[in-house]
């Protein structure tokens, strides 16, 4: 009875013994495909960014799908994207890094600092700003782990003191960095500029450490339960440390970067980008609690946030609509995911 | 009858007497201009991003003009980042303190309109550069008119367009989209553009944000929306360097006709090297060293309107103008050169 009241498209449900329609067959699959793409992030990401090209491909096709395009969405995914690694592993094993715009402020004008008012060597400036990085995730490991002061509260703090800091050190920024020093953000590969490289293998690395090195793993057993990754005999702190670390230096990196390519330091730089990294991260599923993510779905998140704002741009979107949009996606995407779990429990 | 004369006599007593406080000559004027005895005076200038590069190169030392020209003690406030809630937190804060005065970089959100008001409200003498806040009840505007800047860059638009033989062209900006001093100087570009080159339109306008990175993604995705784009203007102080990055990194150099708000002495070289047409320069040091000077005059009360008290009738200037320096190829050379040091 309750088969012939269930409105159409609801799922079928046969008796044993009796043979299954083809047709109901099909719409079960169907349907089952649908709730696997709302529940698996990557998927839906895949399938989100494949509709939006295609989308604007119809829509604007003389100017979405172009190389040159294409190269502007992928180097507007450098800066995030490297983030996007190492708040990953922060956010699989269950904590955040607010600070990253002010070490990435920083960690630029230091290798400014150091490539002009010391004269240092490209490589060695360049070196200097990751380092410089590195050193300010040294800070926040210590306060997290050592101090046991909450992640979020010791980062905002760091965050605080990092842009003062910056400022105390360099005033208006370095500007005009000159000496060799834009060779790492200013030079093209393969018609890409060179900080969508560093990105890609930045990427590629990480993605590689998260899923087959026994270190990185150990991330979603903290992330999970920290107390049990505890009692199964991993040193938690000094892991969540060396993750504090690691985001660190890849801030400290993307900084270099930036100042490379723009050959001033700025001591605004990375402004909000905090909120960016975690919004693409988050989007590319993992979760605030911990315990889950792949860098995969951080760059699927990162480049759909990109294309998501280049789209907007080239359609003539209101920019004030394009925050409301950016927003809307946001709840969508993580919205479906939490919908289709409740359904598939149920 | 006796009573009511004594009465309607002491009556005449009091209002006489009251109306001679009011006609008092301006007391400030005992006092010479820079006497030690006014160096307690405190003068707060407050800001959005207030280690914004070109407030450091420009406003700062036009505040330390004034502290060391009126020997009085000068101090930067605001938050270094764009957050309207800590800005007006501070303006709060700082007006409660009581300062000699304050001056309220506006432009920043009409919102600040408020704040502005709850100082005047306390006999905080406050005052708003930069960008104004017209509905506040602020004594003075002192700053750029920003109708008028973006008209001029739609002359220099104009003009440069012409000279590369262009009759019709696009034209992109970046700004921050949603204060008034940015909608009235976009305003000013269409108008000029509207009379004097009809055939060169607006095709975008993008958000700045204070920052490089955000400007040249926002570009980058003009250029590429846009093929025939012609002219890109940048009307604040981060848009020229994110704008001249994007369209570098487009090969665009030269080809997109770029006029764009100062940002630092160093970009103007991107005129020396062809990249950027016209770079405007506002009067900050104008701007901020009399913006000191009227608050030390109207709290000092040095100068009286038909010699009402200076609460009664304020005697500044509604508006003051600070002018605009416009860098151009023409006259790059000598301004880098009087710059130089500068620093």
């Amino acid at each position: 009875m309750r088969n012939d009241l269930s409105p159409p498209g609801s799922s079928v449900v046969s008796s044993p013994g009796e043979p299954v329609e083809p047709q109901a067959t099909e719409r079960s699959r169907g349907r089952d495909l649908l709730v696997r793409i709302a529940t698996e992030r990557q998927l839906l990401l895949i399938v989100l960014i494949v509709l939006l090209v295609a989308l604007m491909t119809i829509l604007e096709p003389a100017t979405f799908p172009r190389p040159a395009n294409a190269a502007v969405i992928l180097l507007d995914t450098a800066q995030t994207g490297i983030l996007a690694c190492g708040m990953m592993v922060l956010l699989i094993a269950g904590m955040f890094d607010l600070s990253i715009g002010g070490i990435l402020a920083f960690s630029g004008i230091m290798a400014g600092l150091a490539a002009k008012n010391l004269g240092l060597p490209p490589i060695a400036a360049f070196l200097t700003g990751c380092g410089w990085g590195m050193l300010l995730g040294v800070i926040n490991g210590l306060l997290v782990t050592k101090f046991r002061i909450n992640a979020l509260i010791a980062t905002l703090a760091t965050l605080s003191i990092y842009r003062g800091g910056l400022q105390l050190v360099s005033g208006a920024g370095v500007t005009n960095i000159g000496n060799g020093y834009t060779v790492f953000g200013q030079t093209q590969i393969l018609g890409i500029y060179s900080p969508f490289w560093f990105m890609a293998v930045i990427v590629l690395l990480f993605a590689f450490l998260v899923s087959r090195t026994r270190y990185f793993r150990q991330a979603y057993y903290i992330g999970g339960n920290a107390r049990a990754a505890k009692l199964s005999g991993i040193n938690v702190d000094r892991t969540v440390f060396s993750f504090f670390v690691i985001m660190g230096l890849l801030s400290g990196l993307a900084g270099a970067l930036l100042a490379s390519r723009l050959n001033t330091a700025v001591v605004l730089a990375g402004q909000g980008v905090e909120l960016k990294v975690i919004t693409a991260v988050v989007l590319g599923g993992a979760s605030l609690s911990g315990g889950v993510g792949t860098i995969f779905g951080a760059f699927l998140g990162v480049l759909f946030m990109a294309l998501l704002q280049n789209a907007m741009i080239i359609a003539g979107i209101n920019p004030f609509w394009q925050l409301i949009v950016v927003g809307i996606v946001l709840l969508i995407s993580v919205g479906l995911d939490q919908f289709a779990r409740a359904r598939g429990k149920a | 009858m006796r009573r009511t004369a004594a009465c309607t006599t002491a009556l005449i007593a009091v209002v006489a007497g009251v109306a001679t406080v009011h006609a008092e000559e301006p007391t400030g004027l005992n006092v010479p201009i820079g006497d030690p005895s006014r160096s307690n005076q405190e003068y707060v200038w407050i800001s959005n991003a207030s280690n914004l590069p070109l407030f450091v190169e420009r406003v700062y030392p036009g505040l330390e003009s004034a502290r060391k020209a009126l020997n009085v003690k000068v101090r930067i406030a605001g938050p270094t980042s764009v957050d309207l809630a800590a800005f007006i937190t501070t303006v709060d804060a700082e007006c409660t303190k009581n300062p000699a005065g304050v001056i309220v970089v506006g432009g920043w959100d009409d919102a600040l309109a408020s704040e502005v008001d709850k100082c005047i409200d306390k006999k905080v003498p406050t005052i708003v550069t930069d960008g104004d806040l017209p509905m506040s009840k602020r004594l003075t505007y002192l700053g750029t008119n920003w109708y008028n800047l973006g008209y001029q860059h739609g002359q220099y638009q104009c003009r440069y367009h012409n000279e590369a033989g262009l009759k019709t062209g696009e034209i992109g900006t970046i700004s921050f989209l949603a204060a008034t001093n940015f909608i009235q100087a976009r305003q000013g570009l269409r108008d000029a553009l509207a009379k004097e080159c009809s055939g060169i339109k607006v095709v975008a306008d993008e958000e700045s944000g204070t920052n490089v990175e955000q400007v040249a993604a926002n570009t980058a995705a003009i250029i590429q929306g846009h093929p025939n784009l012609t002219g890109m203007v940048g009307f604040d102080s981060e848009a020229g360097p994110g704008i001249v990055r994007a369209v570098t990194e487009a090969g665009k150099s030269g080809k997109i006709i770029i006029t764009s708000n100062e940002a630092g002495r160093d970009f103007l070289n991107t005129i020396k090297d062809g990249t950027v047409k016209m770079i405007n320069m506002e009067k900050y040091e104008t701007m901020d060293f009399f913006g000191v000077s009227y608050l030390y005059t109207f709290h000092n009360d040095i100068i009286r309107n038909l010699n009402m008290d200076h609460w009664l009738q304020n005697p500044l200037p509604a508006i003051g103008d600070s002018g605009l320096i416009f860098v151009t190829a023409a006259n790059v050379d000598t301004i880098l050169a009087a710059t130089a040091g500068a620093k």
